[in-house]
């Protein structure tokens, strides 16, 4: 499979002056062209730092970041908006919508940032409304939507622009457990039919299911990986998880 | 100790928010001292004892802009006050938590405040000094006044005035902050800062619909306004004046509440210009800023247009006076108010002088008449809301045409000639519509009754007659003959006396001891002419002036002041959208527009009245403005 991102041996320290506290310790990954990848761990383990990082929005202490054949560690500042703005899309766990734009406009922001003709954007903005089926929506504020709505909203931002990778960051913490499972649901025939890689990390099992790829998180390290079978049913997968999970408490506990 | 180190920290890493009330309150103090104070400001205090008037009248005068101030500065520390407590919500939520209890809490946000207010007293009283020194010192120069000895003076007076207000605001601040520490759950204060308020979305058609009555309002405001001031006899007195306020602010209102968001609408519709860069971000956050501060927007820029109508019409008017004033008194002294057997006296007092040869000198007699201003004009002209000063109802007086021309010759203008039956009207430099409607009768063959014969206007002049002042009062010119028909107006001889080779001190004390002898008269003179317009003009427009841009600061200030809160607390927006790809320099840009609009929109709609303003003004005054 066709590599996308290539992480090596990726170390990031917070703090200065004796006072190092390492929130990744070496850590090396690599995610395939059209991979659904899960990231789980207990807190603190270094899942946003990682995500950050890959979004280009932090940076890391050493190591390399490749994405797409390119070195995000080494770009400078104006060259890293740019790359973000071609190569990623973001979805956050509080939405980060703008509360002054209608759904539409908060859609398309990146596209009018990367100043797309407006025949495009429209063309664009039809394609994935219908993905995410955000049809009767589209001219309301976000604050006159569901959750489930706004983290659609959100979702379709992200994917607009075409992205090569969309990286979302506990994008169901806010939902309830049925908009929960329709927009991982979406996220998964997003995956599925237009072939865009995902990053997602997650705390909720269930919505690790979805992936095909999970890797463990700890202490900024990888301490396990599980594959999702051809044809495994989400719901075996789902209890591997489980026990993955439960497995790591017992060693905490230890 | 926990607390204080915790506060301690907490104070250093909310630095930035400190420092944006702090100076707040600097500003505050200033200006709600800079206008209390105008009172006893060396320039002020000077220009009343020069017109003999009691400067506490001024603290009279201001009473309204008074309270407006108040009401201004006031909200200006309850504003700041509640960007501090929101700011601060989670860090009170982290104290409570922490086992701090609600009342200590309280206490500490009320000691806290006080501290910051007590520092911010004296450096606003002192800033206020200076301030108000400097002000004082560009209105000298602007008025053309003399430079009192002290500049800078600290008035007791409002700085207890300042004193007591600020202790009253701050006890209620405090007692508000206590209240809403207390009011809220631990849960709500820790997620303070998560929460943004709603966006209310307006319907389209009610936005249009609005957009257009409102400029209706403002259109119509400027239609009355303009003609209550360019096409009758300007009088500021005028309750017509009343309704064209209304109607600008609610006009200017309107505009800013929906006349915004109506253009928006429509650029809205451009696809080009919609989905281009960050514009829709930028204009929807222009117009939530702008709707949520209609108020002071409005006020902001009515207050805008006003001063820049005052500025540009006293420097404008201030050369016409003067070119005007050249050409009033043909002679250096004159007498006015005399009875005609006065004369005699007072001549024999001038040529008393050891000058006397070369004494220049002239006597001009008013008599009286049954024409009154409303005579004049068409019956379709006249207009019950015109000045007091020229009254519709006031009989005109006559003067012989050998006298005025001795005069008009004296000021080396040509001489005024009447056929028989035909007279001539003077009218003053200083009301052109209404000279335009006395011609305009005139050309339609106007016809006036004076003592049982009847007399045709040939010819209407416009200008400044012996005395500014009174300048603008309306006289008949009449042939020599009519006048041995009427009888002296009272007191209404005017003598004028000069030596060819110039001024005499002594001459015009022996007249001033001839006014005593008699107890009658008016004294002036070219000298004294100048002084007096000058004392009406700096009367009316220093504390006019000093006014508006005092409370124009403290409305910019709350605009500025808002615009830096809103940049502060939007920063996770900003950061959302360089997540999503823009580009710093675009950022900087949708930040830098902003600001400029929401300062440029006042500015411009105030030029704009201004403009409407000053041009019914140059009416008034035939163009010459
Ligand atoms: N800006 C920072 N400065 C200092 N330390 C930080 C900073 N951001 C994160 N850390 C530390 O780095 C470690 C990893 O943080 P990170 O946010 O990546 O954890 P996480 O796995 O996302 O946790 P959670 O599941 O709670 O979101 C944590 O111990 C955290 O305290
Ligand atoms: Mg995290």
């Amino acid at each position: 499979m066709e590599s996308i991102l290539q992480i090596s041996d990726l170390t990031k320290v917070y703090g200065f002056r004796g006072n190092h506290y390492p929130a990744l310790n070496g850590l090396s990954l690599g995610v395939g062209k059209g991979e659904f990848l899960g990231v789980m761990g207990p807190s603190g383990s270094g899942k946003t730092t990682l995500l950050n990082i890959i979004a280009t929005i932090d940076r890391g202490s050493r190591g390399v970041v490749m994405i797409n054949g390119q070195d995000t560690q080494r770009m400078r500042r104006g060259d890293l908006t740019r790359f973000r703005r071609e190569h990623l899309g973001f979805i956050f766990q509080d939405y980060n919508l703008l509360d002054t734009l209608t759904l539409r406009e908060n859609i398309c922001l990146p596209l009018s940032i990367a100043n797309q003709t407006p025949a495009e954007i429209k063309a664009r903005l039809s394609s994935v409304t219908q993905t995410f089926g955000l049809h009767d929506v589209l001219d309301k504020f976000p604050a006159q939507v569901s959750g489930g709505q706004k983290q659609r909203a959100a979702a379709a931002r992200a994917i607009i622009s075409n992205p090569t990778m969309v990286l979302a960051d506990e994008p169901t913490g806010a939902l309830d457990s049925s908009s929960a499972k329709v927009l991982l649901q979406t996220l998964e025939k997003m995956n599925q039919s237009l072939g865009i890689t995902i990053l997602m990390v997650t705390h909720d099992a269930t919505a690790a299911s979805y992936c095909n790829r999970i890797v463990f998180l700890k202490d900024g390290r990888i301490i396990s990986e599980l594959r999702r079978a051809a044809q495994q049913p989400r719901r075996a997968f789902f209890d591997q998880i489980l026990s993955v999970v439960a497995l790591m408490g017992e060693k905490e506990a230890e | 100790m926990i607390y204080l180190k915790l506060a301690y920290r907490n104070m250093r890493r909310s630095l930035r928010d400190y420092a944006i009330y702090f100076f707040t309150i600097v500003l505050s103090v200033m200006i709600f001292y800079s206008f209390n104070s105008l009172k006893d400001q060396p320039v002020m205090v000077e220009v009343c004892r020069q017109a003999g008037i009691e400067s506490n009248i001024i603290a009279v005068l201001l009473g309204f802009a008074s309270f407006f101030v108040a009401f201004i500065v006031a909200a200006l520390v309850l504003y700041s006050n509640n960007f501090i407590i929101r700011r601060r919500k989670r860090e009170w939520g982290t104290y409570l938590l922490l086992g701090m209890n609600q009342g200590a809490v309280a206490r500490m946000l009320f000691l806290e405040t006080l501290g910051v207010g007590a520092i911010a007293y004296l450096l606003g009283i002192v800033t206020g000094v200076l301030f108000s020194g400097l002000m004082s010192v560009l209105f000298a120069t602007l008025l053309e006044v003399a430079f009192p000895a002290r500049i800078f003076t600290f008035s007791l007076y409002s700085i207890l005035l300042t004193g007591v207000f600020y202790t009253l605001i701050f006890i209620g601040v405090g007692i508000m902050g206590s209240f809403s520490v207390s009011r809220h759950s631990l849960a709500s204060l820790l997620v303070a800062n998560r929460t943004n308020e709603a966006y209310k979305a307006r319907n389209h058609w009610v936005t249009v619909m609005l957009g257009i009555v409102s400029l209706a309002v403002l259109g119509f405001g400027y239609w009355i306004g303009y003609r209550a001031i360019a096409n009758s006899n300007f009088n500021p007195m005028n309750p017509v004046f009343i309704l064209v306020a209304a109607l600008m602010v609610v006009g200017s209102f309107g505009f800013f509440y929906v006349g915004l968001g109506f253009v928006f609408s429509i650029l809205c519709r451009i696809d080009r210009f919609r989905w281009k860069g960050l514009n829709t971000f930028t204009m929807q956050q222009i117009l939530k800023k702008v709707n949520s501060n209609t108020l002071v927007l409005t006020a902001a820029n009515i207050l805008l247009a006003m001063i820049i109508t005052s500025v540009v019409f006293l420097v404008a008017f201030q050369s016409l006076l003067k070119q005007n004033q050249a050409g009033a008194l043909p002679y250096a002294y004159a007498v006015l108010y005399l009875e005609p057997d006065d004369v005699v006296g007072f001549d024999a007092v001038a040529n008393a002088n050891p000058l006397n040869p070369l004494l220049k000198k002239l006597a001009i007699t008013r008599y009286l008449t049954e024409v009154s201003s409303s005579d004049l004009v068409l019956p379709q002209d006249t207009d019950k809301n015109d000045s007091p000063i020229l009254s519709f109802n006031d009989s005109c007086s006559a003067v012989g045409m050998s006298e005025y021309n001795a005069v008009r010759q004296a000021k080396g203008l040509n001489p005024v000639n009447l056929d028989e039956g035909v007279i001539a009207i003077q009218t003053g430099a200083l009301s052109q519509p209404f000279t335009e409607k006395i011609q305009k009768a005139a050309g339609q063959g106007l016809s006036l009754n004076l003592a049982g014969s009847s007399y045709t206007v040939g010819q209407v002049v416009s200008e400044p007659f012996v005395s500014v002042v009174s300048s603008s009062m309306c006289m008949l010119v009449v042939p020599d003959e009519a006048v041995a028909e009427l009888l002296p107006d009272g007191a209404a001889t005017t003598l004028m006396y000069e030596y060819a080779n110039g001024q005499d001190p002594i001459l015009e004390e022996n007249l001033l001891n001839e006014i005593n002898r008699v107890g009658r008269g008016y004294w002036t003179s070219k000298q004294e002419e100048a002084a007096n317009l000058k004392m009406i003009q700096v009367f009316i427009m220093f504390p006019g002036l000093f006014v508006e841009i005092i409370l124009l600061l403290a409305c910019g200030s709350v605009l500025g002041l808002q615009q830096l809160i809103e940049t502060v607390d939007s920063a996770r927006h900003y950061q959302g959208l360089y997540n999503l790809g823009a580009e710093d320099r675009q950022i900087h840009r949708s930040i830098f527009q902003q600001v400029t609009f929401y300062f440029f929109v006042p500015v411009a709609l105030a030029i704009l009245h201004s403009l409407v303003a000053l041009s019914a003004f140059n009416k008034l005054l035939g163009g010459r403005l």
